[in-house]
């Protein structure tokens, strides 16, 4: 019984790999972009849109916290394009000489206050992350998401009270859509996107906007694929489908 | 009041029943022989409440400890029947006094008084000075006194033990019997010795049941069993010759007959001799450093495949031959005959 | 003795060692040795990798900081207290599964061991689903007494104790199932009730095991990182247990990190270390 049980899963496995490797063709080139969490949805979509445009090229998508992106670059990840959620970060990838040409801001970003549906903590602007008794969360301040969540609170004057400060703003969202966490600041694109949690703005004079720098690696084997994958985030479509997702537009 | 064993033991398993009646008296000894699978150890767990029966009954003096038709059932540790299990079981992280103290320990005695106790057991079997010693540095036969103080501290009602002395050397079991009679004789209660050892049986218990294929083949005293054999196991086993005599180096004496034995010994010892390592012949026989003497045969008994040939003096032994065997040699009550056994068939114990 | 003889002699013992294992070789063959030295390398590699790269002129105030204080606090706490619950929990269980046949027992065995091989991050999702404020059992226990599991050092704990629970019961069950029963059921004919048995006898006896699950359940809690992280969130000296501080540092002050890791190796490796010789070796 148990025997067969194993053989079963190991049938399994091996069609499913099987049928992995005949959907990828070996020809295409493969093109590692390591991009913000925050990018996830609108670079999922440009992804589908370049590869239709670029039937050669085969977009892998690495999504993670800026700042863990750039402990990959420096430590020499195969990365041929990156897109973090601050200008800074890319200004230290650049300083250790890893980044080819320029790095043009394609898109632009502000913070919002993420509730769960319903607003079960009322909670209606900045001072509420304040109070003791809801459940707040941020993003850890070591990634770009936490600094403009610590200018936006400094910026009004609030002093937060989290009960957990997330290493990623994906994390932090999945946790207020769920009802786990009453509040949490995150990007505005990310709440337009969620399942369950609702925006409420931030005021303008508190808010912070954020620049999305995108760039190609000096370490790329594919130059000519990472250029047309940068001018292609830079084109109309590729701002159409940014906007499309929440972002502002350079 | 009477505190003997009455018993009827069923226990069904696939591929195997046991069925067993069996009643002990007080003070009374009886031996469970029976070959490898015949049930021996199952009889054992039954009475000790450890196999729960599936029909029948345990009943001890006027307790009944077990009743598959009422249900009834007494647990182990409340049966107050001491167990020796096979290999002693000792407990490997307690030294030989934990072990021997542990049944009062169970039962509440304080442990200053329990230790106390349990070194004065030690004493009687002679283990006064290992009593800080864990099983693994005892030996074999060590063990087994530690399993029987065990066993005999807590003063159970009855006491069961499972082939005390099949882990043990010849030198080790002599030992061993001497405290095993010595203890058997002044227990008040029933006691139940299961072996597979004829020499064992007989020098230690009162009767004997013979136990084949989970049910009772025979029982009686060992020379009702050792004239009428029920079956060849019971054969075998009762029909085996048990000689007390005296040695003195490779001779032994047995009344005023002598046999030359392979090993030196001194003192009261035990020769077993098989029915099938005696020879029977018409003449003296040849060959020098046998042992053989005349003799006159008083009773042949046939069974299925042997004939069993009943001696008279100077040392009356049972013999086994072969029908064909009998025939050829003409042999009936009343034959002058010539016996012979060689030193090697016999086997001696320390009595 | 001539040549003769002796070549004769050392051929015989030759044989002889082929036939039965009478002496322990000397060392390896190379089908055996070269595998082993690269999968030993495999674990090695890592740990001289992390000696290398430490600060080591820099440990003393790295590891008195704030962030590293409460980090090593908070998880001594949670992994002793992860290993204890464990040991209470795990040990039933694996007596549960060992000891008595009912129907299905085969499947609780294979869900005990699930956290084994599920991903971490995958475990805490699915302790967030059950216990989380909007949770199966976390709801009704929120609106009952008003008590929150994520975001708390019990729910760190519960990370722990999800686990590395397995751990404790697989070492535990092996304990029981090479230990003779003949020693349960002589106690029981001398007298001695259940707890008895279970105190002075079985537990004595498998304490080998259990000491190794115990060693084993509270390395893996130390070392707990994805289910911690989705399940009980991320706060200095709340939840922040020193892998979570680690994986922060990482980004912001690597040496910070690496000075971390290097207590969580040293510390674990002492006490696998120590037993191993102490335990498994005397088995």
């Amino acid at each position: 019984m148990t025997r067969r049980l194993i053989a079963g899963s190991l049938a399994i496995l091996l069609v499913a790999s099987c049928a992995g490797a005949g959907a990828r063709d070996t020809d295409r080139v493969e093109l590692l972009v390591a991009a913000a969490a925050s990018l996830t949805d609108a670079f999922g979509d440009i992804e589908t849109a370049f590869e239709g445009a670029h039937p050669g090229i085969d977009v892998v998508l690495n999504l993670g916290g800026s700042s863990l992106l750039r402990e990959q670059i420096l430590a020499k990840a195969p990365v041929d394009a990156f897109a973090p959620a601050n200008v800074a970060i890319m200004e230290e990838i650049r300083a250790a000489g890893l980044v080819s040409g320029e790095a043009p801001v394609f898109a632009r970003n502000t913070m919002a206050i993420a509730v769960p549906a319903g607003n079960p903590g009322g909670v209606t602007g900045l001072d509420d992350l304040a109070r003791p008794e809801l459940l707040v969360g941020l993003c850890a301040e070591t990634v770009p998401c936490g600094q403009f969540t610590r200018q936006v609170l400094q910026r009004a004057g609030v002093t937060a009270r989290p009960d957990t400060r997330e290493p990623n703003v994906r994390a932090l969202l999945t946790k207020v859509e769920q009802g786990e966490l009453d509040t949490g600041i995150v990007y505005a694109t990310d709440v337009l996107e969620a399942n369950g949690a609702v925006a409420i703005t931030i005021p303008e004079e508190h808010n912070v906007t954020t620049d999305y720098p995108i760039a190609i690696m000096s370490a790329t084997s594919h130059p000519e694929a990472a250029a047309a994958f940068v001018a292609f985030v830079l084109s109309e479509e590729g701002r159409m489908l940014l906007n499309r997702h929440g972002f502002r537009l350079p | 009041m009477r505190t003997g064993l009455d018993s009827r033991l069923v226990i069904r398993r696939e591929g195997f029943h046991l069925d067993v009646a069996l009643s002990i008296d007080p003070g009374q000894t009886v031996a469970l022989l029976g070959p490898n699978g015949a049930g021996k150890t199952t009889v054992v767990g039954a009475l000790a409440g450890l196999l729960p029966l599936d029909g029948g009954y345990v009943r001890l003096g006027d307790r009944v400890l077990e009743d598959a038709a009422t249900g009834t059932l007494v647990g182990p540790a409340e049966r107050r029947i001491g167990v020796m299990f096979q290999d002693g079981v000792l407990f490997p992280h307690l030294s030989a006094l934990e072990n021997v103290a542990f049944g009062l320990r169970s039962r509440r005695v304080p442990r200053h008084e329990a230790r106390r106790r349990a070194a004065g057991w030690l004493e009687a079997v002679g283990l006064g000075a290992l009593s800080d010693r864990r099983p693994g540095r005892l030996s074999g036969g060590q063990r087994q006194r530690v399993a029987l103080a065990r066993a005999l501290i807590t003063e159970p009602s009855m006491l069961l033990l499972d082939e005390p002395f099949s882990a043990l050397d010849v030198s080790s079991r002599a030992g061993l019997r001497r405290l095993l009679q010595d203890h058997l004789a002044g227990f008040p209660g029933p006691s139940l010795l299961i072996t597979h050892d004829p020499t064992e049986a007989f020098l230690l218990a009162d009767r004997l049941v013979v136990l084949e294929n989970g049910s009772v083949a025979q029982e009686g005293s060992a020379d009702q069993i050792r004239l009428r054999p029920a079956s060849p196991y019971a054969a075998d086993l009762a029909g085996v010759n048990l000689l007390v005599g005296a040695a003195s180096g490779k001779v032994l004496t047995i009344g005023n007959h002598r046999l030359v034995v392979p090993e030196a010994a001194s003192g009261r010892v035990i020769a077993t001799i098989h029915p099938r390592a005696i020879s029977i012949h018409l003449d003296r026989p040849g060959g020098s450093p046998r042992n053989s003497w005349p003799t006159r045969i008083e009773r042949i008994d046939h069974h299925a495949d042997r004939v069993r040939v009943q001696t008279g003096p100077p040392l009356p032994v049972t013999a086994e031959i072969t029908p064909d065997a009998q025939t050829g040699l003409n042999l009936a009550p009343g034959s002058e005959v010539w016996l012979s056994v060689k030193a090697t068939e016999i086997q001696v114990d320390a009595g | 003795m001539t040549e003769d003889q002796d070549s004769i002699r050392k051929a015989s013992r030759r044989r002889e060692g082929r036939s039965r294992t009478v002496q322990r070789p000397r060392r390896p063959p190379a089908f055996i040795a070269i595998p082993a030295t690269i999968g030993l390398a495999l674990f090695a590699l890592p740990v001289l990798g992390l000696l290398g790269r430490a600060p080591w002129s820099r440990l003393a105030t790295l590891l008195g900081s704030d962030l590293a204080l409460e980090a090593l606090r908070l998880s001594a706490i949670s992994s002793v207290s992860a290993a204890v619950i464990s040991l209470l929990l795990g040990v039933p269980v694996a007596w549960t599964l060992c000891r008595y046949d009912f129907p299905g027992r085969s499947l609780l065995r294979g869900l005990v061991l699930l956290p084994m091989v599920l991903p971490p991050v995958v475990g805490g999702a699915a302790l967030l689903f059950a216990l989380g404020r909007r949770g199966l059992v976390g709801s009704p226990l929120y609106e009952a007494t008003g008590l929150v599991l994520p975001f708390s050092t019990g729910g760190v704990i519960l990370a722990g104790v999800f686990v590395a629970m397995p751990l404790m019961v697989l070492t535990v069950e092996g304990g029981l199932r090479s230990l003779d029963q003949r020693f349960e059921r002589a106690a029981e004919t001398l007298g001695a009730g259940r707890w008895t048995v279970l105190r002075r006898v079985t537990i004595p006896m498998i304490a080998p095991s259990v000491v190794a699950g115990i060693a084993l359940t509270w390395a893996r809690a130390l070392g707990e990182f994805g289910a911690t992280l989705t399940f009980a969130g991320n706060l200095q000296g709340r939840t922040q247990t020193l892998p979570l501080a680690v994986f922060v540092a990482l980004e912001s002050d690597r040496d910070a990190a690496l000075a971390l890791s290097l207590v969580m190796v040293i510390v674990s490796l002492a006490v696998l270390v120590a037993l191993r010789d102490h335990w498994w070796r005397s088995r």
